[in-house]
C-alpha cells in the first residue's frame, strides 16, 4: 500500500470547527478515514486545548506532534494570521512515527534532551531516519537539548535533527508544543522517524551582514552583555531608528546577528544566523538560541529579498537533485517568522512558495511551520538557525 | 594618514551608510505595509457590498457583515441589535464569535434598554460609543459582562440620526485580544468598521425596499389571480345560465303545446272516464235485469261470462282512464305557472316531511323498500320564500328517483355489502339555500344525462313512469323560483341532485308566465 498523506488548512474563528474542517479536509487530501499519524501545526489566536481536542476527535485519537507558529503552511497556502491550522494525516505501511515529548527547556535543556532520548530509545532501529523536534522557540537552548539526546542514545552513527522552534505572534510570551493530548509550553514534541524511505533536505538563510566585523567581548553561555567593549544594547541602537528597540519583536525581525559558518560547512554559507529572542533591559543583555565565546566575531546583519529568494530556489534545486525521479512522500517546511509577511507581501510570497513545489513536487502533500528557530543538519552535523528556512522531503 | 586608515574611515562611512538605508528600508516597508492592508480593507469591503448585491435576504446580510467584522477586520466578536417597533430595548438579531454554547446561550437572551446610559450619546449625535481596556465608566464597563466584550464598540446603524433602530458591537474579550485588531480611539479599524456600518445599513434599505416591492408585485399578482378566478366563474355561470335558457324555452314551447293537447284531451278522457264508469255499473244492472229471464242453463252461463269480461274491460278503461287524466294533470301543472301562495319556510323542515313523505309513500306503493336514510341538515339553513307544495313535489320527484335509482341498483347487481342509502342535505348560501338529495345508487350515464330533463323522458319500463318528474321540478325550480337545478353523478357510485332557491321570491317573477 505504501503511504497516503494529506494536508488540510482552516481558517474558521472557532477553534472547534476549525480543528474539525482542518483534519477533515487532510483526510480527505489522503483517502483515507484512520491514520496513522498526524501533524499539527497552528496558530496562536485560538484556544489551543479546543482546537487539539477537535483535531484528536476527527483524526481518531491517532498520536499526534506538532507545534504552534507565526502562521502555517498547507500546500500553496501560507498563512500568517493568527488564526489558521494545518493538519497532515498520514497512513503508511513503510514508515513509522513515534512522538515522545519533555518540557522545562528554560530550567535545562539538556535535560529535556536526555528525556526525549530515553522515551525513544527503545525505538530507535536500523531503519531509523531521523527526528522531527518542535521546542520553545522562547526558551530552546538548542546546542544543550542536543548533546542531551545524543549522550543518553548513544548511538554510533549520526541522527539528524530537523524542525524548528514553535512560535506565538510576535508578542514572544508564550508558544505551544502537541504530543497527543497534551499542550505544553516550556517543551519539546519530537518525532523518531524510521522506515524504508530516505531523506532530501536544504537549509538556506537571506541575510546580508550590515557593517564590518565586530566582536563579542562579554557574554555567558548564550547570553550577550557586551560588543566591542560596548554595552550590547548600544550596540544595537546603531542600527535601529529612533526608540524602535523598545518594539523588540519589530527589531529582531530586521535585525539578526551573523557567526562565521564553521570551517566544516563553508560550503553551505560564510555565515550561521541567530536572532534575539529576548532582551533584559535591567541587566543589558540579549539572549540568542545558542551558546557563545568571548571573542567571537559577529556582523550585524539583516535580511535580503534577493538573496531569500535566490536562496530559496536553491533549495528547490538541491532537494530536487537528491530526488532524482523519485516523488517525495510528503515535505515539511521550517521557515522563519522573519521570512513571511514581514519582508514578502502576499503576492511575493505565493510566489515563492509556488516555485519551490512546482520545483520539488506540485502535489505532494506539503506542511509549514513559521518558526523562531529553524534545524536541520549540515554537512553531516545538526545546526541551529535563524532566518533560515529548512526543507526536509520524505522520498 | 595611511592607506589603511583612510580604508578603515572609507569602510566606516559606507557601513553607517548601509545602517542608514537599512532604517529607512524598514520605515518604506512599514509604509507599504500600511497601505497593502488599507488597499485589501477597501478591497474586502468592496467584495463584501458585491456580495450585498446578490441577496436581499435580511439574515444574510447581517451574517455576512458579521462574518467582515471577525475575517477581515479581525475582531474577535460582533453583535447586531435590533430595537423592534414599539420596544424600549435592543435585542440580539445575529451573532458571530461566541463559541462557548453556555455563554453564547445567556447573550443570545440579551435585551439591551434603550434607555441604557451607555448609548445615550448615540441619542446626541455621537458616531460611536467606545470602551477600552483601561475604561473606567460604569455605563460602559457595565456593558462588558452583558455583550461579552472587554474592549468594544457600539456604531448605530439605520432609522433616524439620534434614533438608530440597529447597532453594530464590535470588540474582543481581554484573553484573546492580543489575537485581534485592538478597539483603539481612532484610526483605521474604526473606519473601518464605520464604512462595514453604512454599506450595511444600504444594504439592509435595499433589502426592506425590495422586500416592499416583492409584498406589492404579490399582491397584485393575487389580485390579478383572484379576478382571473371570478371572471372564469362568472363565464361559466353564464354558460350554464344561457344553457338553462335554452332549455327553458324548450321546454316552455313544448309545455305549452302539451298543455294545449292536455286541455283538448281532457274533455274527451272525462266522457271516457265517466262514460266507462257508467258502462260499468250498467253490466251490473243488466245483470239485475236478466235474472228472472228464462234462460236455459248454458245461456245464462254465457251471458253471464260475457257481463263479467264487459265489466272486466270496463274496469279496465276506468283504470286507464284515471291514468290517463294524472298523466293529463301533471302535463298541466306545466302551465300552471307560479300558482298557488308563496309563504316564507323554514327549508330543513319542509326537507324533512318531504323525505317522510316520499319513504311512506313508496313503502305504500310498492313491496316493503329498504334503505338507509340520512340527514345532514344544516342548522343554518334558514327560512325560504317559495311555493311549498311546489318544492314539496320536487323534492318528491327527486327523492323516488333516488330511491328507484338505489332499490334497482340493489336488485341488479346484488354486491355483497351494498347497502342502498339516501341523503337529504341542506346548506346556507347566504341569500340563497342549497337542498341536495344524493343517492349511491348506479349513476347516470351521460346520455340519459343529456335528454332526462326532457317532458316523457323515462328508463321505466312502460307504464312505470312517465317522464314528467325532472321536467316538472325543472319547471318549478327554474321558471317558478328562479332556482337552479343540477345535477352531479358518478356511474357506479352515486347521484346528487342539487336545488338552490333564492331566499326570497323573484319580483314579478310569479306572473311572468301566465
Ligand atoms: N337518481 C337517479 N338515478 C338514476 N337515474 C335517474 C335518477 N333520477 C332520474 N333518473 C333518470 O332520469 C329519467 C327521468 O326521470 P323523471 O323523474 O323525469 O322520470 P321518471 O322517474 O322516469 O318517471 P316518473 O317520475 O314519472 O316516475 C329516469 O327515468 C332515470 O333514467
Ligand atoms: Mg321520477
Amino acid at each position: 500500500m505504501g503511504t497516503n498523506a494529506g494536508v488540510g488548512m482552516s481558517h474558521h474563528r472557532n477553534p472547534k470547527v476549525a480543528g474539525r474542517e482542518a483534519a477533515e479536509r487532510a483526510l480527505a487530501a489522503a483517502g483515507i478515514d484512520r491514520p496513522d499519524f498526524v501533524f499539527m501545526f497552528a496558530s496562536v489566536g485560538y484556544e489551543q486545548r479546543a482546537l487539539l481536542d477537535a483535531v484528536r476527535v476527527a483524526t481518531g485519537g491517532a498520536p499526534l506532534a506538532g507545534g504552534s507558529g507565526g502562521g502555517v503552511i498547507a500546500g500553496l497556502e501560507a498563512d500568517e494570521s493568527n488564526f489558521s491550522v494545518a493538519v497532515m494525516t498520514i497512513s503508511s505501511d513503510e514508515l513509522n512515527f513515534k512522538n515522545a515529548m519533555a518540557s522545562g527547556l528554560k530550567a535545562n535543556s539538556e535535560a529535556a534532551g536526555r528525556t526525549i532520548a530515553q522515551s525513544l530509545a527503545c525505538e530507535v532501529q536500523p531503519d531509523t531516519l531521523g527526528l522531527i523536534m518542535l521546542g520553545d522557540g522562547l526558551t530552546l537552548n538548542f546546542d544543550r537539548f542536543a548533546a542531551g539526546l545524543k549522550s543518553e542514545l548513544q548511538l554510533d552513527r549520526h541522527l539528524p535533527l530537523f524542525g524548528g522552534t514553535s512560535a506565538d505572534n510576535m508578542e514572544f510570551k508564550q508558544t505551544y508544543q502537541y504530543c497527543d493530548d497534551q499542550i505544553t509550553s516550556d517543551g519539546v514534541a519530537c518525532v523518531l522517524l524510521s522506515g524504508s524511505a530516505r531523506l532530501a533536505w536544504s537549509v538556506n538563510h537571506g541575510c546580508l551582514p550590515i557593517g564590518g566585523e565586530r566582536k563579542v567581548t562579554r557574554c555567558s553561555g548564550n547570553v550577550i552583555y557586551e560588543i566591542d567593549g560596548m554595552p550590547v544594547l548600544d550596540v544595537l541602537k546603531e542600527y535601529l531608528v529612533g526608540d524602535e528597540i523598545d518594539n523588540w519583536s519589530k527589531a529582531v525581525l530586521s535585525l539578526c546577528m551573523a557567526f562565521k559558518a564553521p570551517e566544516q560547512i563553508k560550503g553551505y554559507d560564510d555565515y550561521l544566523i541567530r536572532f534575539m529572542p529576548t532582551k533584559d533591559d535591567k541587566a543589558g543583555s540579549i539572549t540568542i538560541p545558542t551558546e557563545v565565546e568571548e571573542g567571537t566575531s559577529i556582523w550585524m546583519s539583516r535580511r535580503d529579498h534577493e538573496k531569500i529568494s535566490a536562496g530559496v530556489e536553491r533549495i528547490g534545486e538541491e532537494i530536487k537533485s537528491t530526488l532524482g525521479n523519485n516523488a517525495p512522500k510528503m515535505v515539511f517546511q521550517f521557515d522563519c517568522i522573519g521570512r513571511g509577511k514581514a519582508v514578502f507581501r502576499d503576492q511575493q510570497k505565493s510566489q515563492i512558495l509556488e516555485k519551490l513545489q512546482q520545483k520539488i513536487g506540485p502535489t505532494v502533500p506539503w506542511i509549514g511551520l513559521y518558526t523562531y528557530g529553524e534545524i536541520g543538519p549540515i554537512g553531516g552535523r545538526d545546526y541551529f538557525h535563524n532566518y533560515t528556512a529548512v526543507v526536509l522531503a520524505v522520498y | 594618514m595611511s592607506e589603511i586608515d583612510r580604508l578603515r574611515v572609507e569602510n566606516q562611512r559606507l557601513s553607517d551608510e548601509v545602517k542608514r538605508l537599512v532604517t529607512t528600508e524598514v520605515q518604506l516597508y512599514e509604509v507599504q505595509e500600511h497601505l497593502d492592508g488599507q488597499m485589501s480593507a477597501y478591497r474586502h469591503l468592496y467584495e463584501l457590498g458585491k456580495k450585498f448585491n446578490t441577496t436581499v435576504d435580511l439574515t444574510t446580510i447581517l451574517q455576512l457583515a458579521a462574518k467582515f467584522v471577525l475575517y477581515e477586520l479581525n475582531f474577535e466578536r460582533c453583535l447586531f441589535l435590533l430595537k423592534q417597533s414599539g420596544a424600549n430595548s435592543f435585542s440580539i438579531e445575529t451573532m458571530d464569535g461566541y463559541y462557548n454554547d453556555a455563554e453564547s446561550t445567556v447573550i443570545a437572551r440579551l435585551a439591551l434598554p434603550t434607555a441604557s446610559l451607555a448609548l445615550a450619546p448615540l441619542y446626541a449625535g455621537v458616531e460611536r460609543v467606545l470602551c477600552l481596556p483601561d475604561c473606567r465608566r460604569s455605563e460602559l464597563t457595565s456593558l462588558r459582562r452583558l455583550i461579552g466584550m472587554d474592549e468594544y464598540v457600539v456604531l448605530p446603524l439605520g432609522g433616524e440620526p439620534k434614533n438608530p433602530i440597529r447597532l453594530l458591537v464590535a470588540g474582543n474579550t481581554a484573553g484573546q485580544a492580543p489575537y485581534q485588531r485592538r478597539v483603539v480611539q481612532e484610526g483605521e479599524a474604526l473606519l473601518g468598521l464605520a464604512n462595514l456600518a453604512s454599506q450595511t445599513s444600504t444594504a439592509i434599505n435595499n433589502a426592506n425596499f425590495y422586500q416592499a416591492l416583492e409584498w406589492e408585485r404579490q399582491s397584485l399578482e393575487e389580485k390579478v389571480r383572484e379576478r382571473t378566478r371570478e371572471l372564469s366563474r362568472s363565464l361559466e355561470e353564464l354558460r350554464a345560465a344561457q344553457d338553462r335558457l335554452i332549455q327553458t324555452e324548450k321546454l316552455a314551447s313544448l309545455g305549452q303545446l302539451t298543455a294545449g293537447i292536455a286541455h283538448e284531451i281532457k274533455n274527451p278522457l272525462n266522457f271516457i272516464n265517466n262514460f266507462s264508469a257508467l258502462s260499468a255499473e250498467l253490466v251490473d244492472e243488466l245483470g239485475e235485469v236478466l235474472k228472472p229471464a228464462p234462460l236455459n242453463d248454458l245461456m245464462r252461463q254465457e251471458t253471464d261470462e260475457i257481463a263479467k269480461l264487459l265489466k272486466g274491460n270496463l274496469e279496465k278503461v276506468v283504470q286507464h282512464g284515471k291514468r290517463a287524466d294524472s298523466i293529463v294533470r301533471n302535463m298541466l301543472m306545466h302551465s300552471r305557472d307560479g300558482s298557488g301562495d308563496r309563504r316564507t319556510v323554514d327549508i330543513n323542515t319542509l326537507v324533512g316531511e318531504s323525505l317522510k313523505l316520499a319513504y311512506h309513500g313508496a313503502r305504500a306503493e310498492k313491496r316493503v323498500i329498504q334503505i338507509r336514510l340520512e340527514q345532514d341538515f344544516d342548522p343554518a339553513a334558514g327560512e325560504a320564500e317559495l311555493l311549498p307544495q311546489e318544492i314539496t313535489r320536487v323534492l318528491l320527484n327527486l327523492i323516488s328517483n333516488g330511491f328507484y335509482a338505489a332499490m334497482k341498483r340493489k336488485a341488479e347487481d346484488d354486491l355483497e355489502g351494498y347497502e342502498p342509502a339516501l341523503t337529504a342535505a341542506t346548506r346556507n348560501l347566504g341569500d340563497r339555500v342549497e337542498i341536495r338529495i344524493r343517492d349511491n345508487g348506479a349513476g347516470i350515464p351521460s346520455e340519459v344525462r343529456e335528454k332526462m330533463f326532457n317532458p316523457f323522458f323515462t328508463t321505466k319500463p312502460p307504464g312505470e313512469g312517465t317522464g314528467l318528474g325532472l321536467s316538472l321540478s325543472f319547471d318549478i325550480v327554474v321558471k317558478q323560483h328562479a332556482g337552479l337545478i343540477e345535477v352531479d353523478t358518478q356511474p357506479g357510485k352515486f347521484t346528487e341532485f342539487r336545488v338552490i332557491l333564492p331566499r326570497s321570491a323573484p319580483a314579478g317573477k310569479a306572473e311572468a308566465h301566465t
